[in-house]
């Protein structure tokens, strides 16, 4: 092999080389400096050329070999440029082949992005940063992918990536360039682009990303800011630039498209909408010159009209800035005002005002202002503290969001698990019906008359949730009872009784085992006493370990009140019906067992409201039976 | 007619922290030539001759809060020595005093003012 730097050859030994390379590439050709610089048409294709005119003057220019990727009718060439001396005189030797696709995909490999298969960050270095061209380029940025990352998990987030890549490539063309420029971050390059499809590819490339599903995650839309700028002979990585420039006043809003092709209403209708209260012009006209340019603007001189516009612009207001001594309705109850609609949770106020003491500013944050502006206004401050707490206050919002739609699909999700338990456990029990459901509507009932009624028995809101959704689980031990007894149409023997009453150590030994893992975990803990103790009665007489009073935990009296009133109202394979009212009636009479006298306060209390959301017998739908 | 640099320094204002804080001088010397147009000095006078000490508190407030925006520093001290006098009274009697002292300034900073708008 030549040593390219060095090689200095005679006209024969030239000769002998290029019929050597012509071996393995169809098109070798010798060329002298003057060729490359002379020659009218392209080196290789005439006039149907993929330039290599410049890669030629670059491989004389550093002496080292140029290699290129070259497509010309369909096919991919690989084009190499060696430097080399012939009789004194700088050569290029020109060498040009089609690209096997081995070695196509050896070199997609190096330049492809694992996770979304478009071009990774070492293909722009090495291929597009300092290619200059006529084009649109775009950066487009995940929104708020951080955040989806760690609430979601990292799969999630590396699945999203890919799907996001998907939908950008469905909005570009196929020849159009797309790299995963950093964590959440692309760069589209759209070569000889025109204006108006370069906009228009630019918004369905952040529609493609709104309508990304993420496998697993169907709930979730993401938004993508994209920066679109077009460049004219200047490189690839100026373009980029420029669109991080435009991005970065874009992301004030998620899903925000800006290029510089848009006219500047365009791109003003996306401006955040700025509320100013003050009832001195003066102030007004200067907050708003210094704001204009970044948002549009609405003035108010007074607290009633101020409010009326509050009302009126709702959600599309992103801030109001509040002076604080005004005639009429002072600032300090217009925000008053705010908090009670508590439209300030969403809109942030900042005050402004010369009001300096402390008192003032206290009572600004403690009435619900975002941040505090004295006077005299400084431009710069003022700008980056609305751009600030705009910037939080979307932040927050897309957050909260997330957020919420991901707690509600898990609280569905085991919602869901737990009834489809709860119903194979009916369908093996023989209960026909809503036995567990209304086991848990009369739970989430008694306990929120017990904790009224108690002085000593402390449960919030989703304590007593947790409880009641644990109470589904409170006869899983029958799964592991003979079919035999558990359906047995007539009175069972002493010895099957003994049995069945071990459905609740079994249950609370299931559920010991099964959520060995969830140790601590509330809805365990009360799922265990639950299953255990249920059959516990006030007076001792209960099994299986025969607690009394208030040994038994309250979650499993509660719970076995509910079971034994929904007991007596189903029908079962050994017993109608029995009425409402003669049910409450029985179970005070203590036919059932005693109970927390208390507790029967409550059944008193809420036994209207049992009947009203308790399912009739008509309305139940009985399980199939197997 | 005289620059806005002089108008300021004329009637001893602080041009170049004024000019820093609004965007430069040509904004600065917009939002200034405004304040001829600013009507708070003409509603304090009236309220004071009213005897609305509200009324005047207000007015001499906005007063305050204007000229300090505009860096009118010799119009901003008395301002804030009318509104001390005027918070939270029954009687305008108090802020008498202080009046002479800021119509004075009132006075210079309007004809430097005109004379730069000229």
């Amino acid at each position: 092999m030549l040593n390219n730097h060095e090689a200095n050859l005679t006209d024969e030994e030239a000769a002998a080389e290029v019929a050597r390379v012509a071996k393995t590439y169809p098109v070798v050709r010798l060329l002298s400096v003057d060729q490359i610089k002379s020659e009218p048409n392209c080196l290789l294709a005439g006039d149907r050329c993929p330039c290599l005119r410049q890669s030629s003057l670059e491989a004389l220019a550093d002496s080292d070999e140029v290699s290129e990727k070259l497509l010309s009718d369909g096919t991919e060439y690989r084009a190499r440029l060696r430097p080399l001396k012939v009789e004194g005189e700088p050569h290029v030797l020109l060498m040009v082949r089609p690209i096997n696709e081995q070695e196509a995909a050896e070199e997609d490999l190096v330049y492809t992005d694992v996770l979304t298969s478009v071009r990774n960050r070492r293909y722009y270095e090495e291929k597009l940063r300092n290619a200059r061209m006529n084009a649109g380029v775009a950066v487009i940025d995940l929104d708020d992918f951080r955040v989806f990352n760690d609430t979601c998990g990292r799969h999630a987030g590396d699945l999203a990536l890919g799907a996001v890549a998907t939908a950008i490539r469905s909005g570009i063309r196929s020849t159009d360039e797309l790299v995963r420029y950093g964590c959440d971050k692309f760069v589209v390059v759209m070569p000889n682009i025109p204006s108006d499809d370069f906009t228009r590819r630019l918004h369905q490339v952040s529609d493609a990303v709104h309508a990304t599903i993420i496998p697993g995650h169907e709930y979730v839309r993401l938004t993508a800011c994209v920066g679109g700028v077009r460049i004219h002979g200047e490189t690839v990585d100026e373009g980029v630039g420029r669109a991080v420039q435009l991005l970065s006043r874009a992301k004030t809003k998620a899903g925000t498209v800006v290029s510089d092709a848009d006219s500047i209403e365009a791109f003003q209708s996306e401006k955040p909408l700025v509320l100013i209260i003050d009832d001195s012009e003066m102030n007004r006209v200067i907050l708003n010159e210094m704001l204009k340019d970044e948002y549009c603007i609405l003035e108010a001189d007074n607290g009633r009209t101020a409010l009326d516009m509050v009302d009126r612009y709702g959600d599309e207001l992103s801030l109001v800035l509040l002076d604080i001594v005004m005639p009429g309705m002072s600032g300090f109850e217009v925000l008053a005002d705010l908090s009670r609609r508590s439209v300030s949770d969403n809109l942030p106020v900042i005050m402004i005002s010369s009001e300096d003491s402390d008192d003032a500013v206290l009572r600004a944050y403690e009435l619900g202002a975002s941040d505090y502006i004295s006077r005299p206004f400084d431009s710069r401050v003022v700008r980056r503290r609305v751009s600030n707490t705009i910037r939080l206050y979307a932040k927050q919002r897309r957050l909260t969001n997330l957020l919420s739609q991901q707690y509600n699909e898990r609280v569905k999700n085991s919602r869901m698990l737990i009834d489809i338990m709860a119903g194979v456990m009916e369908l093996r029990n023989g209960e026909s019906g809503r036995h567990v459901t209304n086991i848990e509507k009369l739970t989430e009932l008694l306990l929120g008359c017990l904790v009224q009624r108690s002085g000593t028995i402390s449960l919030d809101n989703e304590e007593r949730s947790t409880i009641a959704l644990a109470s589904a689980l409170h006869d899983i031990g029958k799964m592991s009872i003979d079919d035999a007894i558990l359906n047995k149409p007539g009175r069972l023997t002493p010895e099957e009784f003994e049995i069945m009453k071990t459905h609740t150590t079994m249950g609370a030994d299931m559920l010991l085992e099964l959520g060995r893992h969830h140790v601590g975990n509330a809805l365990m803990e009360y799922a265990y006493q639950i299953a255990r103790w249920h059959h516990e009665r006030w007076d001792g007489k209960g099994y299986p370990d025969g607690l009394k009073g208030d040994e038994i935990p309250i979650a499993a009296q509660v719970v076995s009140v509910a079971d034994v009133y929904d007991a007596l109202t189903s029908v079962r394979v050994y017993k109608d019906a029995i009425p409402h009212k003669e049910a409450i009636q029985m179970i005070l009479d203590g036919k059932c067992g005693t109970f927390n006298p208390l507790l029967l306060d409550c059944l008193l209390e809420v036994q209207d409201r049992i009947a009203e959301t308790l399912a009739r017998p008509a309305d139940v739908v009985a399980f199939p039976t197997i | 007619m005289i620059s806005m640099r002089e108008a300021y320094e004329k009637i001893g204002a602080n041009y170049d922290d004024a000019c820093a804080r609004l965007m430069g001088g040509e904004m600065l010397a917009r939002f200034a030539l405004k304040f001829l147009d600013d009507e708070s000095m003409d509603k304090l006078e009236a309220a004071m001759a009213a005897g609305d000490a509200e009324g005047a508190f207000m007015a001499a407030h906005t007063l305050k809060g204007v000229s300090q925006n505009l860096g009118f520093d010799n119009l901003y001290e008395p301002a804030v020595v009318v509104t001390e006098a005027l918070r939270g009274a029954d009687a305008v009697d108090g802020a008498r005093e202080g009046m002479h002292a800021l119509q004075q300034q009132y006075a210079a900073t309007m004809s430097a003012l005109r004379e730069a708008a000229e």
